[in-house]
């Protein structure tokens, strides 16, 4: 995969194009994840009900990008729309640890997620996602040279690499010194906090070498940070990296989780 | 930085994990994927399964996309009947018309169920 500078695939403005229908081999088994949703669903309270979908108001505006603006979306199709993603989630994360759990590995990894979605039939999905990760990762370099400026929202940074999209191999050379958090599950919790850099930096010309997603090994490692809008305008920053061999740092990164309107 | 709007240059410049936000929120998606990845590792070997950092960003990019695919199909379906308004039997139909969403048959039937779970229609074809 030869991709440029500044891809346009993967803009959310320019959508991929119609979907052909293929026969897809759904050799998981949708049905158990589906009876155990049924049961959680019927049992579950109502905050647990709104962790388990995705918020009906990112669900409205992505569709409302999509349809002409005289469409009107009812009540019930995005209630649906919001379980039919859980449900893909559950899906290819469940063919992504089937993957894991082959090559003996603990960690889900970003090139699992892509490799599961090409498996399962979502081939259509797996150019636009290697450009929006080349960005991410691009702009991430940016980031980790822009360390000394303004500092985060009372968290330590230290820098992460990001593990190459298509080189598996590479994956068990990569020892970067990050902060491991062998078991999470009460609350997820935030590697690191940065704060959105607001305006978007093409790449520098020297990190550009090579088609493929492999990161220089000259160069700094890549550090990551994510970030995220929530609907009352609260600010919640996740970035969070794992690596099973890694034990190097062992300060337990800050809670920073803000409460999500309801 | 407050939401985005679909006209605004960040939209136009694509996503990235540090100059904007995220159509999803990630905390949600990895909640769903440790979820997930809980029932396949306590059914295998029974040890903790770690999320990748970028794991839920792809994610993010990833469920934008199939709520763009499964909105087109249902907006359709919706056409298909001479209406303005998508119902909940548009994205049941857009999913039983679509190999690659067959996954989500038990999801749009089930719901399609009520509260009572297991009773109630079974079957395809639009409501």
């Amino acid at each position: 995969m030869n991709n440029p500078q500044n891809p346009k695939a993967s803009a959310p403005c320019t959508l991929p194009p119609e979907l052909p229908k293929e026969a897809v081999a759904t050799d998981e088994a949708p049905p158990p994840m589906g009876n155990n949703n049924n049961t959680e669903s019927a049992t579950a309270t109502m905050v647990r009900e709104q962790d388990r979908l995705m918020p009906v108001a990112n669900v409205s505006r992505i569709m409302r990008q999509v349809l002409p603006p005289y469409a009107k979306i009812s009540d019930d199709a995005k209630e649906v729309i919001q379980e039919c993603v859980s449900e893909f989630i559950s899906f290819v994360t469940g063919e992504a640890n089937e993957r894991c759990h082959t090559e003996r590995r603990k960690t889900v990894t970003s090139e699992d997620i892509v490799w599961a979605m090409s498996r399962l039939g979502f081939d259509d999905y797996v150019a636009p996602l290697g450009a929006f990760l080349q960005r991410m990762r691009d702009d991430s370099d940016h980031g980790g040279e822009e360390r000394g400026g303004p500092a985060g929202r009372g968290g330590s940074r230290r820098g992460s690499s990001s593990l190459p999209l298509h080189c598996p191999q590479q994956m068990h050379h990569l020892h970067p010194a990050v902060c491991r958090r062998p078991h999470q599950s009460v609350s997820p919790a935030a590697g690191y906090a940065v704060r959105p850099v607001p305006r978007p930096m093409p790449a520098s010309g020297y990190r550009m070498q090579g088609g493929d997603h492999r990161s220089v090994g000259g160069v700094a490692p890549c550090s990551y940070g994510g970030a995220l809008v929530q609907a009352g305008g609260t600010q919640h920053v996740v970035g969070f990296h794992d690596d099973e061999a890694s034990s190097s740092s062992e300060n337990p990164p800050p809670e920073g989780r803000a409460a999500g309107s309801n | 930085m407050r939401q985005a709007r679909p006209y605004s240059g960040i939209f136009c410049g694509g996503v990235s994990a540090r100059t904007g936000p995220h159509a999803l929120p990630l905390a949600r998606i990895k909640k769903i994927m440790k979820r997930s990845a809980g029932e396949a590792a306590a059914a295998a070997d029974g040890g903790a399964r770690m999320i990748s950092g970028e794991a839920p960003v792809v994610f993010s990019k990833a469920c934008e996309l199939f709520v763009a695919e499964l909105t087109r199909r249902a907006w359709a379906a919706t056409l298909d009947g001479k209406r303005r308004t998508v119902h909940r039997e548009d994205v049941a139909t857009a999913v039983h018309n679509t190999d690659l969403f067959d996954f989500l048959v038990d999801v749009v039937t089930a719901d399609t169920a009520g509260g009572t779970g297991g009773g109630g229609h079974d079957g395809n074809g639009a409501l």
